[in-house]
């Protein structure tokens, strides 16, 4: 046998003489093959040495000991069984895993529906043909119209389902946290109402669109960046967690 | 402080109380029983957990995926049968979860594990020194954390866990062959790592 050309005979060599000492080991060699291999271990240095330092490899291996997870696992395990038991919608039911996909998700919709209104801002009205001409600036008007009602829904969908996650885990944030986030919230939905206000009073206000806007896609990158912050808290990641207030309190 | 492997054969290793006992605690569970959801997871989470950062090496990902484990049992106790204990019905569930992030992992790291099939165990040239006993936990800990993935699962499901190769083979869907091979890959990687850590 040619022991140099495959070393593996040597884990079972290993791990037959374990088995014999009365470790739970795979027994893998027969007696006749592993008489063998002490031949040959004790005329080589090197398998002699590989054999050895395999030994005290699984020896180390099999003294491990357990890790305790950190106590916030059991926290945020135990708020996902409450809001389950008490038949929470699946939202508040998502593991982590599933939380980031669901807020990616939200904020995907919300940036898709930000540039699409957009697209049609920058989109030039059509300039040909008397009809047009003279029709123009109502059905500009009505098309305008439309796509606004549609885009603010789709924005405040999304954004309902941020709010949803969010309300479901802020208990995780500390009060002085909490209060910046809430006084951020605040002043945001102040901008979106005041926004609103106008836009019943004058609907083609470009100013008071784009400010409407700029206030739900504020709300919405606000939204993300709390479930980020819960999310790196429950992670145990304080440096994150603090980058992130950090940027909360600008 | 030797691993007991999670039984493999059929009922007749469980004994009549523990199976009680567990299908009991899996009962209340699906009842709600946040008590009895407490009571199994203060049972079970720090083997799991151990099994859980051994695998995927990082501990916010095995926080994650131990949280996971924990929600799927909950869903999925109604197939809790009693036909193992508990404890190795969710130590499957585990090492399910940790196969499934990890291949996510390697999708997205550009097939990552296939390279290492490929990849030979290493040995530098010429003599080494031996494997000193002065090697701590915490050595042997990181250097595991440095294995790669495919390897790294073999390891810890044969020389930490004690589940022997035919266990680990059902388990991950391979042949034993691959399975002696990815820990006879991982012992000399570890190897290798060991000395020159504390060459150093």
């Amino acid at each position: 046998m040619n022991w140099h050309a495959d070393d593996t005979w040597l884990d079972d060599y290993v791990d037959t003489k374990e088995r014999r000492e009365g470790v739970p080991a795979d027994s893998a060699l027969s007696a006749d093959a592993a008489r063998a291999a002490e031949v040959h271990l004790a005329a080589c240095e090197r398998c002699r040495a590989i054999a050895a330092d395999f030994r005290t490899i699984r020896s180390l291996a099999r003294a491990l000991e357990p890790q305790m997870p950190p106590p916030h696992v059991w926290t945020a395990l135990a708020a996902s069984f409450q809001e389950r038991r008490q038949g929470g919608w699946s939202l508040f039911s998502l593991s982590p895993f599933g939380l980031q996909q669901a807020a990616a998700l939200a904020m995907a919709a919300v940036l898709g529906t930000g540039l699409w209104w957009i697209g049609g801002q920058l989109t030039p009205a059509p300039q040909s043909g008397l009809a047009v001409d003279m029709d123009g600036p109502v059905m500009t008007a009505g098309v305008g119209s439309v796509t606004l009602q549609m885009a603010e829904e789709q924005f405040t969908t999304a954004i309902e389902s941020l709010e949803q996650m969010t309300r479901a885990r802020q208990a995780a944030l500390d009060p002085d946290t909490a209060g910046v986030v809430q006084a951020n919230l605040s002043v945001i939905d102040a901008a979106i109402d005041e926004s609103r206000a106008v836009l019943r009073d004058e609907p083609g206000s470009q100013v008071a669109q784009q400010s409407l806007f700029e206030a739900l896609r504020s709300k919405a990158a606000l939204l993300q960046d709390i479930l980020a912050l819960i999310n790196e808290m429950r992670k145990g990641d304080p440096d994150a967690a603090a980058r992130i207030v950090s940027g909360l309190n600008q | 402080m030797p691993r007991q492997p999670p039984e493999t054969g059929g009922p007749s290793k469980l004994s009549g109380d523990v199976k009680a006992a567990d299908l009991e605690l899996a009962q209340r569970c699906r009842r709600g029983d946040a008590g009895a959801f407490e009571e199994m997871y203060r049972a079970h989470a720090g083997r799991l957990y151990s099994l859980i950062l051994r695998m995927v090496g990082a501990p916010h990902d095995a926080e994650d995926l131990l949280q996971e484990v924990f929600l799927t049992a909950h869903r999925k106790l109604g197939s809790f049968r009693g036909e193992s204990t508990l404890g190795t019905w969710l130590y499957r569930l585990a090492v399910n979860q940790c196969l499934d992030f990890l291949r996510g992992r390697q999708n997205r790291m550009a097939r990552a594990t296939d390279s290492l099939d490929e990849e030979g165990a290493v040995e530098p040239a010429g003599p080494m020194p031996a494997v000193p006993s002065a090697v701590s936990r915490l050595d042997l800990e990181r250097a595991i954390a440095a294995l790669p993935p495919g390897c790294r699962t073999a390891f810890v499901l044969h020389d930490v866990e004690g589940l022997e190769h035919r266990e680990i083979a059902q388990l991950l869907g391979v042949s034993e062959g691959t399975s002696k091979s990815q820990v006879h890959k991982a012992r000399m990687k570890l190897r290798a790592a060991l000395t020159h850590e504390l060459a150093r």
